[in-house]
């Protein structure tokens, strides 16, 4: 699964995501893409999940970007112990997701081809998204 | 090259209000700027702006400015908005007789390459290029044959030679490659798992033990 090799800090605070992604909204190396329509927090599992969906139902066809990357640390307390004593041990990792951000690319495939198994990996993330394409396709 | 004439009209307030409000209206805003004219505040309609910008052609425009003057230019840049890929804003470039301009036009592949059929997949990487060229010699599009492309070969920009326009790309850039199909390894067990933490930055503070 996604993660850093090398980090700065281990544990990181949660930050905001208020906003539009004013970068990465716009199709950069395929033809159609997954964009986010909501805010969220994405882990590595979910983006793992994402890409086995999309290669799984393009088969051998067509290539696939991931065009986010987990590097957020997210730690959690463990279960049953009492407030306090520092923070959590790191957990798992998420990409910071605002809204219009093209999360993930595919080429090489027809229109329906690549609708469908963006509409599959959508149903493996938390957030509404939509199918989007390149302004100049046709 | 088509030719389509805009009609445009100029605007006097200046602010973020007039161009929310234009934006309600079906108005995009735009600006036309040149070398040998001043810049000018206009919009534009979205519905007759749509077909030029969501295409996979480039066009002449001809700006008729509420019947007073007319304009040749073209589109330079577009700004969309993220979440609802509405036009926002349009940059349009005034053209000049015999005056030189770079612009970017798309890029359509010709023909099945010789490698789809060993088992390779066609990669189409550049979809625009920057060309430079007399605003008489735009082309729609540049037409690339790629049919003599075997498994693992690509057409570079430096490749591409036309009478008309230059091609301003850096030469190693590659446009359109056939390469092998790439097989999924299965993930080991420990990769799945995610177990490993990842290595902490550590140099500020070995530097100073250190010392």
């Amino acid at each position: 699964m996604l993660m850093p090799k090398r980090v700065k800090y281990r544990k990181s605070q949660r930050g905001r995501r208020a906003g539009k992604a004013y970068r990465g909204s716009t199709i950069a190396f395929g033809d159609f893409g997954l964009k986010a329509m909501e805010p969220a927090w994405i882990t590595s599992r979910q983006i793992e999940a994402c890409r086995v969906a999309l290669t799984r139902k393009m088969k051998r066809d067509g290539k696939v970007w991931i065009r986010i990357f987990p590097d957020k640390p997210v730690s959690k307390k463990p279960l049953e112990t009492r407030m306090g004593k520092g923070k959590g041990a790191p957990e798992f990792w998420v990409a910071v997701i605002k809204p219009g951000r093209v999360m993930f690319e595919v080429a090489g495939v027809g229109k329906d081809l690549a609708s469908e198994a963006l509409k599959l990996c959508s149903s493996k993330l938390p957030i509404k998204t939509k199918v989007v394409s390149r302004p100049d396709y046709e | 090259m088509e030719k389509v004439v805009l009609e445009a009209k100029k605007r006097t307030k200046i602010n973020k209000a007039s161009r929310s409000a234009l934006r309600k209206e079906g108005r995009v805003p735009a600006i036309y700027y040149s070398k040998h004219h001043d810049p000018l505040a206009i919009d534009l309609s979205e519905r007759a702006l749509k077909p030029l910008v969501f295409t996979s052609k480039t066009h002449l425009l001809s700006l008729n400015l509420e019947g007073q003057e007319e304009l040749e230019c073209i589109i330079k840049d577009v700004q969309f908005d993220p979440v609802t890929e509405k036009i926002v804003h349009v940059d349009l470039l005034g053209l000049k007789k015999g005056e030189k301009i770079q612009i970017e036009v798309p890029v359509q592949l010709i023909g099945t390459p010789i490698g789809i059929k060993e088992g390779g997949i066609l990669q189409h990487t550049l979809h625009k290029i920057e060309i430079e060229c007399l605003p008489v010699d735009i082309p729609e599009h540049v037409e690339i044959n790629v049919s003599n492309l075997k498994l693992g070969q690509s057409i570079h920009a430096g490749d591409l030679k036309f009478d008309n326009f230059v091609v301003l790309n850096s030469a190693d850039s590659i446009i359109a490659s056939v390469t092998h199909p790439k097989v999924e390894k299965e993930a080991t067990p420990a990769e799945a798992e995610g177990t490993k933490e990842p290595e902490v930055i550590t140099k500020g503070k070995a530097e100073k033990e250190e010392e």
